[in-house]
């Protein structure tokens, strides 16, 4: 058999052979069910490989090499981060931004979606609508928005203090002011992420639980503290660590702000890669640093991955 | 048991339900205070554009007047501006033509791929609809740095064919995950209308 075809199909592998004179397995295999599901899922597997795995693996690969990419250094990039004080601090800035940016707004989502939930149903459609009016905005023109709301000379905030009497405050100029002026952007455009996907578990939590718990005398803090918070931990856990993963890799809104100034104090792992990857021309060193992200993200995506799952299995 | 020991007790519920819906009615109350609050917090940005996209040049360069509101007067000069004299126009064709191409990329490879993936059974489909999820949590600033020298290396990087390359990446898990999960739903009610 010359033109043995070596395939895989529902059973797992097998030869088909394909005779010039009658095309009979072929076509059997090609009408397989199996065999279609398979070439349909083709053009995602191709686009998966070619532009998610190979530029992974030519990232780690790129990472080893010298600026000119000429040579091969191993780990030298990855230690010269390390020993970068710049690099240290871009570390420190990137988990405080992540976590507290996370942290508020889980927070907000929180409160809003319980006010929202409070409502009566026909108003709730509407306040929603408003509330969520960031998340549709693209984020790299609300971010422009916001940079014009703090702009040093004329900002339309420091106009509001003076006349209230308080002195102008150099909302991006300053360290701690511009880390602030960054934290509080990313925290007004992924909260109402987070009170869309609290407002639906709220929903989701069966009422009789709370008749129950009014029957026997509980006030409106129990009830949050032993039916809605048990009963929403799985996707609060998911949507916690579905944003701590964007937030992290966050790129556009400290681009646009602040360009990760300034001296460097705003700088996130994604700005920093860029600044040193494109801007600078050493891409080796871009690759290594956005690298670093690596660990943190694939950790979270495993803890995502078993509460989907367990989430899948309590629905049904 | 008479009407004049129940009496007291029917009292006492009148007055329970009355202060319930006192209660209910300041937790309402207290409910849209803080939404205005918030409704504030998150339209400032998009209010501020959109006074500003209506302001005179002279009125902005003038810096004293109040920049929350409009005060010499609505203009649409900003515009005219933007439509006549600068290439924003090519730049909008530009953005039509890049998201044409990526949202029939996107849908066609994704809408085949939910299908197969959410209807039939292949070997390896389980393994592969995880891995769809786990490549829509890969973040695109990961990548970025490797997709500007594939970009570099074909020669597309000053052209709007190098971002319809780049953007199924992005869009493509997304949407196959998000169409994994109504396909195998429809399953489900389409099984249950037939049994």
């Amino acid at each position: 058999m010359a033109d043995t075809v070596q395939t895989w199909t529902g059973s797992g592998l097998r030869g088909v052979a394909v005779a010039p004179s009658t095309l009979q397995p072929l076509r059997r295999f090609l009408g397989r069910h199996s065999t279609i599901a398979f070439l349909m899922c083709l053009p995602l597997m191709i686009i998966i490989a070619g532009l998610v795995i190979y530029p992974a693996c030519f990232s780690i690969y790129l990472s080893m090499l010298n600026r000119a990419q000429t040579h091969f250094i191993g780990l030298g990039n990855f230690k010269f981060l390390l020993s970068r004080d710049v690099f240290q601090m871009v570390v420190e800035q990137t988990a405080i931004f992540a976590l507290s940016a996370v942290l508020f707004k889980a927070l907000i989502g929180l409160i809003t979606a319980h006010l929202i939930n409070n409502l009566p149903a026909k108003g709730q459609r509407k306040w929603r609508g408003m509330l969520l009016v960031p998340w549709v905005i693209p984020l790299a023109l609300s971010s422009l928005g916001w940079w014009w709301l703090f702009d040093p000379t004329h900002s339309a905030f420091n106009y509001v203090l003076e006349e209230l009497g308080f002195t102008e405050i150099p909302w991006l100029s300053q360290p701690a002011w511009a880390r602030f002026s960054v934290i509080l952007v990313n925290v007004w455009f992924g909260a109402p992420f987070f009170l869309i996907m609290y407002l639906a578990a709220l929903k989701s939590v069966p009422e009789q639980l709370y008749e129950a718990a009014a029957i026997d005398g509980a006030n409106a803090w129990q009830k949050f503290v032993h039916i809605t918070l048990p009963m929403m931990r799985n996707i609060i856990a998911i949507t916690v660590l579905f944003s701590l993963i964007v937030t992290f890799a966050n790129f556009d809104i400290v681009q646009i702000m602040t360009g990760g100034g300034p001296r460097n104090t705003t700088h996130v792992f994604a700005t920093y890669a860029f600044m040193l990857g494109i801007r600078s021309g050493d891409l080796p060193l871009g690759a290594a640093t956005s690298l670093f992200m690596f660990p943190i993200l694939a950790v979270a995506a495993i803890f995502i991955l078993r509460g989907v799952r367990k989430r899948g299995r309590e629905i049904g | 048991m008479s009407t004049a020991a129940l009496a007291p007790r029917v009292n006492a519920g009148l007055q329970l339900r009355s202060s319930l819906s006192r209660n209910r009615r300041w937790a309402l109350i207290t409910s849209y205070v803080f939404l205005v609050a918030f409704a504030i917090f998150f339209l400032i940005p998009p209010y501020y554009m959109i006074v500003t996209a209506f302001k005179s040049d002279a009125e902005m360069a003038r810096m004293a007047t109040n920049p929350w509101i409009i005060a010499d007067g609505i203009t649409l000069d900003q515009f005219r501006i933007l439509l006549t004299q600068t290439d924003f126009l090519t730049f909008f064709r530009n953005t039509i033509i890049v998201t044409v191409c990526v949202v029939t990329i996107t849908m066609v490879v994704s809408v085949l791929a939910a299908f197969s993936l959410g209807r039939m059974k292949f070997w390896g489909s389980g393994v592969l609809a995880t891995g769809i999820f786990l490549t829509y949590l890969v973040p695109d600033t990961l990548l970025f740095i490797p997709l500007f020298q594939i970009v570099k290396a074909l020669g597309l990087l000053n052209s709007y064919w190098g971002m319809v390359l780049v953007y199924p990446t992005l869009t493509v898990p997304f949407c196959t995950w998000i169409m994994i999960g109504y396909s195998s739903q429809s399953r489900r009610s389409s099984m249950k209308r037939h049994l």
